[in-house]
């Protein structure tokens, strides 16, 4: 049995829209164990990317801790969270947020020099993304899938323990995206990461290790797969 | 409908700081642009009224033995441009040795006043001014008893009254000592009013006439004196032209010059004295005349920049918005509105701040300039002008320029099709910029200034939008600079940087120098903040993707930072370039118009004109920090959906 990497203890945030307040988390509780594939499954609205951002060190909670590696990171000052995201934390966006003045290769290099001690080498990394060929090419000459896989190369170069993803297939097509899953749980049991993704797409149940439900900001239904179904067998 | 409210009113509420940045720069501009070419009009239009209104004559001609009739048909007779001519007599009495006054006796309907009944006398505005003064109260009461004497009873013959003791040690009470008791004294002459001769308008010439001892100036009708007055020479001819109004004009000019020599040709026993021997009339018309070339130079300058600093932000904001466009568009909106929201959003600022600042400039600068020139002149009232002509060409064009980019910047990207306006642009594949053909030296680089080199190079147009700005900021830095070195220089003070002598004859130049600095010193705080604010703007996304993976601070700041510096380093050199050149043309167009400036370039005028930029640089940069920082990850990276 592996350890507990990340828990959730009855966090809240709430966000205020003019009057009325808006609970995006509620007394939301749970663990994810190192090394763990973990899907997070929703509609939309029901707190999946706010979880996302308080996990990635982006948004902090209003009530409750998020306990990380063992430290409660809810209390973290700005630059103890600007520390966290640059050491422990990859990021996997639905719209890849790739800089458009730089080329992949570039974009990969943004990420492994902040942090050079541990980075990988970040031409390798897109070699290993399928992007060999397209290294010089800027984002905007790339399909949403390849720019999908710069963004993931990215988010590996800088060798986090944890990868963030929120909806990571949500602009592919089909193809592509089968694909780009593929590649994200494949590096992910290879270097031994932790993956989070986050999803509307109820056909990804299956593929997951780990599969939270969320209804309004709590979870709804937990499930553990102990055979999980291979990704190209999934459709939707 | 009620959509298209929505989004227009979310244009104005997301775009806040560009809104008010817009109306900043215009209502600068405008303010300055519409003040400084009001001033020189204004100024001359003020003075041409005076002229008109004081029945102020054209040409004077002076002969102390006398004109005869004949003489004087033969003058009028002279040119047909001459339109009437007047009879004066100028009479100046001693009263003592360090004291005469002067009366001019002419006939008052004649010249256009209204006619004095006996013993009435007008006494000049400019020896009035110190009326309120109980020692000059008690002087007049001396003078107008002594013209009593002079022109009053037994004409001219001072023998019985021996003045020069009393007035000599300009002793009050013995002044008053041989009239006794000021109440004894009841003047035969009742001051009746005042004239206003703009003749005298410089102050420097009321000190001449003080050290000349004319303690005072008097005017008589010639109507209302006693026969033995009557009989005084013609020592004066007013000679009266033909004018379209405006005495600055160089078609006055030519018929000024045209007259006096057929008049010199005429005869030559007498003085033949235009408005361009007047010393008041010739400060007045150099000094307007170098605010015309500074009112021509500096406009321009400043039309140019703010165009450039709107057109700038507006296609930054409409390339960033690109996708909203291409949304719009693909929800069925006609391209007539998606346009109407750019031009409504850029148009309101602009006429906003134009129109208040044509009404600021109008009322405040000739106000500061004229203040300015109080100091060297006795200066009628300021006649204010609204001109129209001005406001609505500097502000129609500024406008139409404006609308016309925006229009082709939002135009460009309504012509591509709809799913290419959801991408962002592409650079141009596989450029390589011309470092990296250096490879020994590229190896070398770090990779962020491998990064930087290619940001800069990639986005040429990002990279000159900053260059250029700078370099404009500069030169109107440098230029204001330089032009205040080159005014002290020109009267002589060598040392005076921080000096601005706003009395006297040099008071006109050094508050139009210090109204220029000021404004220049605004247009570049403007122009450095929108520029930067538009550049942290349009990286909104990238700022937030640097934070997500992790970049510090300082890191994020170094990464935007870094190769802005180094551009607007390239600017702050070619603003410095440019500042020369039109410092240089500025000199030029001075000297033509007869102010000797120097082309001066002291090596403190580089030092404070780089200075003041690269403070107002680095402030904007620190005050963006605040911005950056703010910038969320969550919001700013926000999936839309
Ligand atoms: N910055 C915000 N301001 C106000 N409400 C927000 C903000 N972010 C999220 N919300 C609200 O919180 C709820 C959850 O949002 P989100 O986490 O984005 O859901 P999901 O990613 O599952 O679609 C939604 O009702 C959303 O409107
Ligand atoms: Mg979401």
């Amino acid at each position: 049995m592996s350890r507990v990497l990340i828990e959730f203890r009855k966090v809240r945030r709430t966000f205020k829209v003019g009057s009325t307040n808006i609970n995006a988390c509620n007394n939301l509780s749970f663990v994810i164990n190192d090394g763990e594939f973990c899907l997070i499954l929703g509609p939309s609205g029901s707190g999946k990317t706010t979880i996302l951002n308080i996990l990635g060190g982006m948004d902090s909670p209003d009530d409750g801790a998020v306990i990380v590696n063992e430290i409660d990171i809810s209390h973290f000052s700005q630059k103890e969270l600007t520390n966290y995201r640059r050491n422990d934390i990859g990021f996997v966006f639905q719209f890849y947020n790739l800089m458009p003045n730089l080329t992949a290769l570039e974009n990969v290099e943004l990420a492994s020099e902040v942090n050079t001690n541990k980075s990988l080498n970040p031409s390798d990394t897109l070699d290993k993304v399928g992007l060999k060929e397209r290294k010089n090419n800027f984002p905007s000459q790339l399909s949403g899938g390849e720019q999908q896989r710069v963004a993931i190369a990215r988010a590996i170069a800088k060798n986090p323990d944890i990868l963030l993803c929120d909806e990571p297939t949500g602009a592919l097509d089909f193809e592509s995206g089968i694909s780009v899953l593929k590649l994200l749980k494949d590096t992910c049991k290879t270097y031994h990461k932790t993956l989070i993704i986050v999803t509307h797409n109820q056909a990804l149940k299956q593929i997951a290790d780990h599969v939270i439900t969320l209804h309004n900001g709590s979870v709804a239904h937990q499930e553990y797969i102990d055979e999980p179904l291979d990704i190209e067998d999934i459709v939707w | 409908m009620k959509t298209y409210n929505k989004i227009l009113q979310r244009q104005f509420t997301s775009h806040l700081s560009r809104f008010f940045s817009i109306l900043l720069i215009v209502f600068v501009s405008i303010t300055f642009i519409a003040g400084i070419t009001a001033t020189s009009l204004n100024m001359t239009d003020s003075m041409n009224t005076t002229y008109e209104k004081e029945h102020t004559p054209d040409i004077q001609l002076i002969n102390n033995e006398g004109l005869s009739d004949n003489q004087i048909y033969d003058i009028f007779t002279a040119d047909k441009d001459i339109s009437r001519t007047l009879k004066v007599s100028l009479y100046q009495q001693k009263i003592s040795e360090k004291a005469s006054v002067r009366f001019y006796i002419f006939d008052f309907v004649e010249f256009g006043l209204s006619p004095l009944s006996e013993g009435q006398i007008l006494i000049d505005e400019h020896y009035a001014r110190f009326k309120d003064n109980q020692t000059f109260l008690d002087l007049q009461m001396i003078y107008w008893n002594l013209a009593r004497q002079i022109i009053g009873g037994n004409a001219f013959n001072m023998s019985d009254i021996e003045l020069e003791q009393y007035i000599t040690d300009n002793d009050l009470s013995s002044l008053l000592e041989p009239l006794g008791s000021k109440s004894n004294y009841q003047p035969v002459f009742n001051v009746s009013g005042t004239y206003y001769n703009p003749l005298y308008l410089l102050k420097n010439n009321l000190e001449e006439m003080k050290q000349e001892n004319i303690v005072c100036i008097y005017y008589l009708d010639i109507a209302s004196v006693n026969e033995i007055v009557k009989m005084l020479p013609i020592n004066e001819l007013y000679i009266y032209v033909h004018t379209n109004g405006n005495r600055y004009s160089n078609s006055y000019e030519k018929t000024i010059l045209k007259i006096q020599d057929k008049l010199k040709i005429l005869n030559n026993n007498y003085t033949v004295l235009s408005l361009f021997e007047n010393e008041t009339y010739m400060v007045f018309s150099k000094s307007a005349k170098s605010i015309g070339v500074l009112g021509v130079v500096f406009p321009v300058i400043f039309f140019l920049i703010t165009l450039f600093v709107i057109l700038s932000t507006m296609g930054k904001m409409v390339d960033k918005e690109r996708l909203l466009i291409g949304t719009l568009k693909s929800l069925g909106f006609s391209n007539t509105r998606i346009r109407n929201k750019y031009i409504l959003y850029v148009s309101l600022p602009s006429l906003i701040g134009g129109v208040s600042g044509a009404l600021v400039g109008f009322r405040s600068f000739p106000l500061l300039i004229w203040g300015a020139y109080k100091g060297a002149f006795n200066l009628p009232d300021l006649l204010y002008g609204f001109y129209y002509f001005i406001a609505i060409a500097a502000l129609a064009g500024l406008v139409v320029i404006i609308l016309l980019t925006t229009l082709f910047s939002v135009n460009k990207i309504l012509r591509e099709r709809p799913y290419l306006m959801l991408r962002p642009v592409s650079p141009k594949p596989g450029k390589r910029i011309i470092l990296e053909k250096i490879p020994w030296l590229w190896k070398r680089l770090k990779f962020k200034t491998k990064s930087m080199f290619k940001n800069m190079f990639r986005f040429v147009k990002n990279s000159l939008l900053t260059i250029v700005g700078l370099a404009g900021a500069t030169s109107i830095m440098f230029l204001a600079v330089g032009l205040k070195r080159s005014i002290d220089l020109m009267f002589h003070k060598k040392n005076s940087w921080f000096e601005f002598n706003l009395l006297g004859s040099e008071g006109i130049l050094y508050g139009i120098v210090l109204v220029l600095i000021l404004f220049s010193v605004l247009l570049c705080v403007l122009v450095i903040y929108s520029l930067i604010n538009a550049l942290i703007d349009e990286r909104e996304k990238e700022i937030a993707t640097l934070k997500v993976l992790g970049y510090t601070k300082k890191e994020v700041i170094g990464y935007l930072y870094r190769e802005e510096a180094v551009l607007a380093s390239i600017g702050i050199v070619f603003g410095v370039g440019l500042g020369m050149l039109l410092l240089k043309l500025i000199v030029a167009m001075m000297n033509d118009n007869g102010t000797p400036l120097d082309f001066n370039l002291h090596p403190l005028v580089f030092v404070f004109s780089l200075a003041l930029i690269l403070i107002f640089t680095i402030i904007s940069g620190l005050l963006m920090i605040k911005k950056i920082n703010k910038i969320s990850m969550a919001n700013s990276l926000k999936a839309v959906e």
